[in-house]
Parts: structure tokens; sequence; C-alpha cells
């Protein structure tokens, strides 16, 4: 059944059935991701705002665009377009100036593969989770480079430190996706969300869920495990010494992270453009996947309000010691209920 | 394991140290609960080093170390220093007296590390030399500043350029 | 900066370009002394000036464009805050809070204060008081919102220091 509904789903493209063309569709494919990988973070920018600030007690932006600040994130980048561009008298100006862009051009290019409902996405690759997971290690790189070319000892301390963390979360979030894909028996996104047809991923491997969801918190450095580029502990990382667009782009990268990986998780684990058994049908598939989306990134948000960040070594013990150990339990018992239940 | 505590009232105190060291303890007093003794720049290091290793007085914390300048109404300056026993809360006081015109004290930094900046603070702002001291240098001051500025002869710039308002109501000085 | 400072913008992109500079200040926090309880004090629930836009507080002087120096400023302090200020990217906007930075304030007569940080940094708003109340520091930067409504980027850009403007 699965081979049956990949076959259908790989030329059911809705864009490759409205035109012939292919440079058209490529065009409008191009349009779609970079509209939305765009769009997407300054909304979840503004929704940080004003999360963050109704639940510490306070208002948030209320002024920029007039009703509740909705503009706010519109006149940072207004803003950042005017702002002077210092690059450091010592520092590598090419190797500087690319940072921001291997840290960005990732979570774009992730956007492709994410299915909005069995024929709205770009391409249903057949290696879907596997190109995700890889490219997402490609933004490591522009960690290392930023902090590398800005000729300053604390952005290399923070960028190796960031370093560090990344590559230690990169494993228990690959084997939790590992799992998912072994019960799935498909690589493409969209066949793992058919195959959750009856039930979500999340009710037979919530730990895996769980796993997955705060090993890409480690990989987006968001609070809790945000100490590379915390204030308190090393200016900004990595990122100090950038100024203006270019430091717009690597927070816009942050956010578009928390988009890119919400919308992982929700198609591995929750089951992503499907709705709940029943009432599935209800509602179209995008209004299911973007919810999915909305509510994982709110829940990210949740976290920075929560709680405080861990040390160093308790990061990378947390990692090593827990959760990767955790997750290859869950692959041996997925693997021998495989084997069994068939 | 800590002894227990048993806090010396500042009479007691002074007669401690009085007993050990006679005439070199000018005066011994109680100011607010504080034991204040007036000692001799002669045994001011033997009388510092008695009471941190003493088991009963045990001053173990140094508070802080500062000066006053006394002229022209008294003579020279003197420097104060105040110590704490942390195991027997109670404190005392030192004050010794230095020459007017050319301020010497002997250093504490070797009985108590925390007077080190002390010093060096009292040096740059009152001119009081400390021998012994090994790092005598500015520490709050700009670099460039010349003079020292809490003595009373220093001359306020601002002052000078526009009088302090209070003279007009005939405040004296 | 390219075409900005060389062309005369038409009234639009003027409009636009000073709406982002307006509500997008990310606040480098100088606070030096008592005025800087009642800055962070603005910065949190109940006074709150991230509503006007005012993001703090910004990581570094690289990622900031206003600069509020709360406190009083000394004479050994005054090369770093010149040297933060020159790390700040243009364009940007100084806060003076409190009668400490506005002219020395009560310490005016001291031998290692200086007397006021224009001395040091041009400054566009004095924000008067000892130290003044939060809500004195929100009606600061409104008073600066408006005056950079009403700028012209290329004179910002042309290097002149720009005139103060004395809060009533």
């Amino acid at each position: 059944m699965i081979a049956a509904l990949l076959a259908a789903s790989e030329t059911g493209n809705f864009i490759n059935d409205l035109f012939d063309s292919f440079w058209l569709v490529l065009a409008l494919k191009v349009a779609m991701v970079l509209g939305l990988a765009l769009t997407a973070p300054l909304a979840v920018g503004y929704m940080e705002h004003k999360v963050l600030a109704h639940m510490q007690h306070r208002l948030g932006p209320m002024y920029a665009g007039r009703f509740h600040g909705w503009a706010q994130l519109i006149a940072d980048g207004v803003k950042f377009i005017q702002k002077e561009d210092v690059i450091p008298k010592a520092a590598d100006p090419w190797v500087f100036t690319l940072a921001p862009a291997v840290a960005l051009v990732p979570y774009i290019a992730l956007f492709l593969v994410i299915p909005f409902d069995n024929t709205i996405f770009a391409e249903n690759l057949d290696v879907g989770i596997f190109y995700t997971l890889a490219i997402t290690a490609i933004s490591v790189i522009g960690v290392l480079m930023a902090g590398w070319a800005s000729a300053n000892k604390f952005s290399l301390i923070g960028a190796l430190r960031a370093a560090a963390q990344l590559i230690a979360y990169e494993l228990p979030m690959i084997l939790a996706a590992v799992a998912v894909v072994m019960q799935a028996g498909t690589l493409s996104m969209v066949g793992i969300t058919e195959a959750q047809h009856p039930h979500w991923y999340v009710l037979t491997q919530p730990v895996a869920f769980g796993v997955f969801l705060i090993a890409s918190l480690a990989e987006l450095t968001r609070p809790p495990f945000d100490m590379p580029v915390a204030d308190s502990e090393i200016i900004f990382g990595a990122y100090t010494e950038y100024t203006g667009l270019k430091f717009a782009f690597f927070l816009l990268s942050e956010y578009a992270g928390i988009v890119a990986f919400s919308a992982i998780a929700a198609v591995l684990f929750l089951g992503g453009y499907l709705g709940p058994p029943f009432i599935g049908g209800l509602l179209p598939g995008p209004i299911w996947m973007s919810a999915k989306v909305g509510a994982l990134a709110f829940f990210i948000v949740w976290l920075r309000a929560t709680y405080p960040r861990l040390r160093e070594d308790q990061l990378q013990r947390f990692s090593w010691v827990v959760l990767i150990p955790l997750m290859l339990l869950n692959i041996m018992v997925t693997a021998t209920l495989k084997v069994l239940v068939k | 394991m800590a002894s227990s505590r048993s806090p010396l009232s500042p009479p007691d105190i002074g007669e401690r140290i009085r007993a050990q060291f006679g005439s070199d303890v000018k005066s011994a007093d109680e100011v607010f609960g504080h034991a204040v003794a007036q000692v001799t720049p002669g045994r001011y290091r033997e009388i510092a080093t008695f009471l941190r290793d003493e088991p009963d007085l045990d001053f173990n914390f140094f508070d802080f170390l500062t000066a006053v300048d006394f002229r022209p109404k008294g003579s020279g300056f003197e420097v104060v220093t105040q110590v704490y026993s942390t195991r027997h809360n109670h404190s005392a006081r030192l004050k010794v007296e230095c020459d007017a015109e050319d301020p010497r004290c002997p250093t504490l930094q070797d009985v108590w590390p925390g007077a080190n900046w002390c010093e060096r603070e009292a040096w740059e702002l009152f001119g009081i030399v400390f021998e012994g001291h090994p790092h005598l240098v500015k520490l709050v001051l700009p670099e460039q500043f010349e003079g020292f500025p809490l003595r009373k002869d220093f001359p306020l710039m601002t002052r000078e350029v526009k009088p302090w308002p209070g003279e007009a109501e005939g405040v004296e000085e | 900066m390219g075409l900005m400072d060389r062309v005369a913008m038409p009234q639009p992109v003027k409009f636009i370009l000073n709406w982002g500079r307006k509500y997008s200040l990310w606040v480098m926090n100088f606070g030096l002394a008592c005025c800087a309880i009642e800055l962070i004090a603005t910065s949190t629930s109940v006074h709150d000036f991230i509503r006007l836009g005012v993001i703090p507080f910004a990581h570094g002087p690289r990622q900031a464009d206003l600069l509020v120096v709360a406190g009083t400023l000394t004479d050994k302090m005054a090369p770093a805050l010149k040297r933060v200020y020159d790390q700040i990217p243009d364009p940007k906007y100084v806060i003076s809070f409190g009668s400490c930075s506005n002219c020395g304030g009560p310490y005016w007569d001291s031998y290692s204060v200086t007397k006021g940080v224009d001395q040091i940094v041009p400054v566009d708003v004095y924000v008067p008081g000892c130290p003044p109340r939060p809500e004195a520091l929100l009606h600061g930067i409104i008073k600066l919102q408006e005056k950079i409504g009403k700028e012209d980027i290329r004179e910002k850009w042309s290097g002149k220091l720009t005139q103060p403007a004395v809060t009533t």
C-alpha cells in the first residue's frame, strides 16, 4: 500500500500537474520554498516576542505597525538593512561574509522536502529524511566559519563550543529518526506521513519524539541549550562581530531552523498533514500541518521562557551518556517488535 | 571542626592587647560596640600578627584599611584598619598615626593578604607610603592623574571654577 | 553607505527607512551606577520598553543601535565608553540617562567624575532625574523616536555631531 501511495505522489505534485514547462515549474517551486522559508520565521519571531512577553506578565511589542506590534520583525529587517557593515581588520573577509549564508541556506533548502498535503510539496525525494538530516549538519560549518573568521578569541571559543554541541546532538536526532524510518519502511517524507495513517508515531515511539525535540533544540542552540550564544556566557559566541544584515541572517537562520525542525518533527511523529483518526477529513492537510508546526514552535518558545541553561559539560554528558544509549535501546526495541509483529 | 563561638567584649579585647603590648597601646576604647585601639607604629605589625594568631582573638578576616587626613587641625595622617573574627564574631579596629610631612606606615599585606589593595588605594589617594608593600601602583585612579586627591590641601578644580553654593549661606570652609 | 547618503531619497522611502530605525532600537546596556537599576526596571514587566520596539539587551555593541549611558561616568571609565560607542555600527543613537551622565550630577565637584557624557560621545536625548523614573526613560525613548522620524539620514551619516534635544 505504501508503494502504491508513493507511486501516486511521485508524479502527484500539484505544480507538476498545473504546468508542463520544466523552467516554469522550477521557478514556481523556488518561489514557493523561498516565500515560505523567509516569511514563516518572521511569524515565529513575532510569536516568540509575544509569547515570552505574556508568559512574563508584560505586553511585548505594541507600536510597530499600530496593531499589537505585528510589524516588529519587519521594522527590525528594515533597520538591519541600513546598518553599517563592519568587518574586523584581522578577519578573513570572504569566510566572514559567507558564514551567514552557509548558516542560512541549509534551512531554506530543507523546506524543499516538507509536505503540506499528499500533493502539496516541492519535491518528494526518495531519500527525504536522509537529505533533511544531512543538510542541517551543514549549518554547523557556518557557525565554525563565523567563529574562526571573526579574529576574536571569544568568538572562536564560542564556535568550538557550538560545534561540539551540535555534533553531540546530531546523533540522538538521527537515531530517533532512524527508529521512525524503520517503522515506516521508507525514507521519503510523504511516505513516512502516509505510513502514519491509522496511528501517529508519537503513540508508538513517545521516547523518540521527546529525544528528537530535545536534540533539535540543541541543534538550534535554543534555550536551555544556548550556552554557546548566551549573553552572559560569551557575548554572542561565534556571531559576536557581526553587524547589520549578516547578523540578521544568523537570527533568521535560528527562526527558520525552529520552523524547519518543527516541521520535520511533525512529519516524523505527529502525522504531518494527516488529521486525527476520525476528524481528519474535516480540514485540509495544510491546516493540520501548519497547526502542528505552530504548536511545536510554541512549545520551543515556551521552553525558552521556562528553563535555565545547561552548562557545557552537563550538555555533553546529557547527550552522550543519556540520550544516545536511550535511542540505541529504542532502535533495538523497534527492530525486535517489527520482526515479531510481522 | 570550628571551635565554639565566644565573642569577647570590646573592653576584654582591649585588655588582651594591653596585657601583651603594654605601653605601645596608647588607648583602647569601645566605639559603637567595636574595640578600637590606638597603637604606636613601632610594634604595629607585631600587634597585627598577635591579633591574627592568638586563639581567643583569632581575627582572620580583613575588613578594611583606610586613612584620615587630620591636617591642619590635628597632626598628620592616621591609618585605620578594621579586622573581624569569623569564628568568634567580634571586631577590632587599629589606628596608627603617621607623620604630616612624609607619611609612612608599615605594611600589613603579609599578615592579611586582603590589605594589599586597600593599602594601594590609601597610597594613591592620600600619599601614605606603605613600607614593604611589593606593588604600590595606582589602583582606582586613571594613570595620568597627578596628586593625592583625598588630602585636605588638594585643590578641586571644579570648586575653583565655580565655588560651592553652600558658601554663600555662611557655612565655614 | 551606498546610495543612501549621496542621493536625497523620495519621501515614501525616507518614511519607511525612518520607521524601521524608529521601531527597532536595540539597546546596549551601559549601566554604570544607580541609574542602571532604573534602566533595568524599565526593561522588566511593569514598564517594559520592549513595547516601543527597544529590544533589550543587545548581546554586544556590534548588534546594538542605541546606547543608554546610565550612571556616573568617571575619568577612568571614559575611554571604555568611547571605545564601546565606536564599536556600535552606524546609524546609532545615545540617550544620556540620569543627572550624572547629563552633567556630572550630584558629584559635579569630584576629582574623578566626567561632567557629562556629551564630552565623550554625542548625545541625542538627555533624561534628567536622580534617578529618573522608568516612565521618564519611556518619555525619553518616545522623544528619540519622534526625532528619528523627522531625521534625514544623509545628515546623520555625514559625520556631524547631532544637536542634543532636551526633554521638558
